[in-house]
């Protein structure tokens, strides 16, 4: 075992301890399942099953509970590094972290894995409920083709993630990321509505969002049966923008960390 | 065990950019710290006296890479602090002027087990470490959340986490803030034990008392400038160095 894995268990076992602390803020964040849930089932009773879905076996009901999915996994990604780096300077933990041996990039990794557990139960719940039970079914040669879209999508939203973390380091709240443009970038992602019914240039634009390749290729995988030759250029796409942004997003951040100690600001927030 | 080269710090004006969305950044330089430049070596307690505002917690955070140096260096066991290896940086205790570095969601004991395995402990190493500090420092028994704790004891519990891997460095800014009398005294005994034992012992106060009785030097500090680096008992002595003004307020305050 590496050194690694003992010190990413225990950032795990401590963001587990402190998620069972807040019992109701646990119990509302899994009932958000149900939630979206309802009011995806009810919006598709009104919007019917319409001709620009016809691509996909599904009704409307399932096409946006997936893309909800992929939108949890996205949204994680995208708040869970800002989040984390806010909590640990607000608790003054920060400093204390990173005068010790554990490397930065560990300690961003392992306070990763309870959030994307719980957002796993949080989606299971929602996917699993509605598309399995009230929808049209879940085949599991769909949720295995599933599997490495949703890592390729999270792995993309991260390098957002710590490219906003790394902003919220310096200026400590209100960086542009996690908000503005994440929006954004969730509403040019055709999770909710198919993009082809975007204005010509909008829809353009959409091609170069890797959420849009997520939520395709999660349509493809759970509601098509293209099989694994239909999701090939999904998964080629999200790779390549994996291997540009994660890298730079490191680096961004390393940068960050430099300065926020160049300026003596590393643990103020 | 530590040496610090000709150190300064000044912070550096922010961007404009950084000025524009955080009102904190600094639009001037801020001279902190100049030429500071001392050793400590295994087995030794230095003390980092001077009043508020003369740069202690600024050196303690260069010393423990927290902030970076606009000149000099600070070397751990020969190693540049910024670029030392996680095996040397694992045997450096730090205890910071802060109550709030711990997770107060958790217990006294998780926060110990925690921080243990982060400073390269087993799981299973950190517990029985966490078990033997929580009770020599008086917590055990009292294991619960630790926003329950009163202010001395949080800064007993930083204290047990700054040795739970078994330093030999230790570098502390105020650790004997919000404890009484009786935990002041068994912290101090503590720490000359460690250094009995070998353990380099930095200690930022503004209490001089506990420099006469621990430290074997002394670091005096003000606006940001070494006004000396002594044994504490030149120091009692009034050594030239000190200026007069500085020499009448450590006599005073450490006796004859």
């Amino acid at each position: 075992m590496s050194a690694r894995a003992p010190r990413l268990a225990a950032l795990a076992r401590r963001d587990l301890a402190i998620e069972v602390s807040y019992q109701f803020r646990l119990a509302i964040f899994l009932s958000g399942a149900f939630v979206s849930a309802f009011l995806a089932f009810y919006v598709s009773k009104l919007v019917g099953d319409p001709e620009s879905l016809e691509r996909f076996q599904g009704s409307y009901f399932d096409y946006v509970v997936i893309g909800l999915a992929l939108t949890s996994y996205a949204g994680l990604g995208v708040v869970a590094f800002t989040a984390q780096i806010s909590r640990e300077q607000a608790a003054g933990t920060l400093e204390v972290l990173l005068s010790g041996p554990t490397r930065l990039g560990t300690v961003l990794a392992g306070g990763l894995i309870v959030p994307l557990g719980l957002t796993t139960v949080q989606v299971a719940l929602l996917v699993g409920m509605g598309v399995g039970v009230v929808g049209t079914g879940l085949s599991t040669r769909g949720v295995l083709l599933a599997v490495p879209v949703v890592v390729l999508t999270v792995v993309n939203f991260c390098a957002l993630g710590i490219i906003s973390a790394a902003i919220v380091l310096l200026v400590k709240r209100g960086d542009p990321i996690s908000g503005p443009v994440a929006q954004v970038v969730l509403l040019l992602s055709g999770a909710i509505f198919p993009v082809e019914l975007f204005p010509a240039w909008l829809e353009a634009l959409c091609h170069v969002n890797p959420a849009y390749y997520g939520v395709r290729g999660l349509h493809e995988a759970l509601l098509t049966d293209g099989g694994l030759a239909g999701l090939v250029d999904e998964l080629a796409v999200l790779s390549a923008f994996a291997c540009l942004g994660l890298p730079l997003s490191l680096w961004l951040f390393s940068a960050a960390v430099a300065k926020a100690k160049q300026l003596g600001v590393l643990g103020s927030y | 065990m530590l040496t610090v080269e000709q150190v300064g710090k000044e912070y550096p004006p922010a961007g404009p950019l950084l000025r524009m969305v955080a009102r904190t950044a600094h639009s001037e330089p801020v001279r902190a710290l100049e030429g500071i430049a001392f050793d400590v070596a295994p087995g030794e307690v230095l003390g980092v006296v001077g009043p508020n505002g003369a740069g202690k917690s600024t050196l303690i955070r260069l010393c423990t890479n927290l902030l970076t140096p606009t000149e000099g260096r600070v070397l751990l066991r020969g190693y540049d602090v910024r670029r030392a290896p996680p095996e040397v940086r694992a045997r450096v205790g730090v205890v910071l002027a802060d109550e709030r570095a711990l997770y107060w969601r958790l217990t006294g004991r998780q926060n110990l087990c925690f921080f243990g395995v982060m400073a390269g402990l087993t799981r299973a190493e950190a517990e029985l470490r966490a078990d033997e500090l929580l009770q020599e420092l008086d917590l055990a028994g009292r294991d619960r959340r630790v926003f329950g704790y009163s202010s001395g004891m949080r800064v007993r519990l930083s204290v047990a986490r700054a040795l739970m891997a078994h330093p030999d460095l230790l570098i502390l800014d105020e650790p004997t803030r919000s404890l009484d009398p009786v935990a002041s005294d068994h912290l101090l005994a503590r720490l000359a034990e460690l250094a009995a034992r070998g353990c380099a012992v930095v200690m930022a106060t503004h209490r001089l008392e506990e420099v006469a009785e621990i430290c074997d030097h002394a670091l005096v500090l003000d606006d940001g400038r070494q006004r000396a680096h002594l044994r504490v008992d030149d120091l009692r002595g009034g050594a030239r160095s000190v200026p007069a003004s500085l020499r009448a307020l450590l006599t005073a305050e450490l006796g004859p």
